[in-house]
């Protein structure tokens, strides 16, 4: 692999950084082993939300570190690692959602009722497998966007920074989901919880 | 409570549950060496192809040469070439 483009060294990366890079980049495996384990516990917490499936999670992780590997050269260091490796995870998991689409699953939300008697008191693990699931019934690209915002409290700039939309699309894009999800809720009777 | 904000409420509690623990490190190694043999596959589809074209190509040539030059030593040694050049003589200047 070229290693070329690595000569600027900016503030938002760590030195820990740049030298496995640059290493991985030489074709040291172990310095890229090392990136693998320094950020993977962010990227499958991020395609965890998605998938909600351990296998899934392992395969799309891998599928990210692989595909951050064969760009490993366009990486410019204008932007902290991590958020360059949320990118391309965002991308694995719009590819996931959109595979998903294909094979439409029924996810039954049972629990909604009883989550609307006291919502506070719901186990985490119970509420994200409940929001998953409503999630999981929107089009692709509504869900990614909404479990950015809903599930990781991502801002209109962070979603915007890795997906590549416009911020205007992107606010258009949100509105527009909420009201698919609220009509989705309403034909469900999920409207009063 | 509008179904929103029902969603919103929901997605506080799920924000706080822990992703499982993954390990896939030596996986990925695995991944990106077997990504770098698949793309070095259609080079060895392309030499493989290319020269079996050329194998067949050099037989057809070398077997059009023999069968004839066979049949143009044949055609001098029975003399029938001392019979069709003068004739071309004659048409051309």
């Amino acid at each position: 692999m070229p290693v070329h483009s690595l000569n600027r060294v900016d503030a938002l990366v760590t030195n820990s950084d740049w030298d496995d890079i640059r290493a991985a980049l030489s074709g040291d495996e172990e310095a890229y082993g090392r990136l693998v384990k320094r950020y993977e516990p962010n990227i499958a917490a991020q395609v965890w939300r998605l998938c909600r499936d351990k296998a899934t999670c392992e395969e799309l992780v891998q599928e990210v570190f692989v595909e951050a590997y064969f760009n490993l050269s366009g990486y410019r260091g204008e932007a902290p690692f991590l958020q360059w490796l949320r990118r391309i995870a965002t991308r694995v998991g719009s590819r996931f959602c959109r595979k998903a689409a294909r094979e439409p699953r029924h996810v039954p939300i049972e629990e909604w009722d009883q989550a609307g008697q006291q919502p506070e008191t719901l186990d985490p693990a119970r509420a994200a497998a409940m929001l998953h699931a409503l999630l999981a019934r929107l089009a692709p690209d509504d869900r990614l966007l909404l479990t950015m915002i809903y599930f990781e409290g991502c801002s209109t700039r962070e979603v915007v920074d890795r997906t590549g939309w416009n911020e205007g699309a992107v606010k258009m894009r949100a509105s527009r989901a909420r009201d698919k999800l609220r009509k989705i809720m309403e034909a469900e009777n999920f409207t009063e919880v | 409570m509008d179904a929103l904000d029902a969603v919103e409420k929901l997605a506080g509690l799920a924000r706080r549950e822990p992703p499982p623990a993954t390990d896939v490190g030596g996986r990925v190694l695995a991944g990106v060496r077997d990504r770098q043999e698949q793309s070095l596959a259609p080079l060895w589809v392309f030499a493989g192809s290319t020269s079996v074209t050329a194998a067949a190509v050099a037989l057809v040539a070398v077997r059009a040469w023999v069968s004839l030059s066979s049949w143009f030593c044949g055609m001098y040694w029975s003399g029938q070439l001392d019979a069709i050049i003068p004739s071309f003589r004659m048409v051309m200047p």
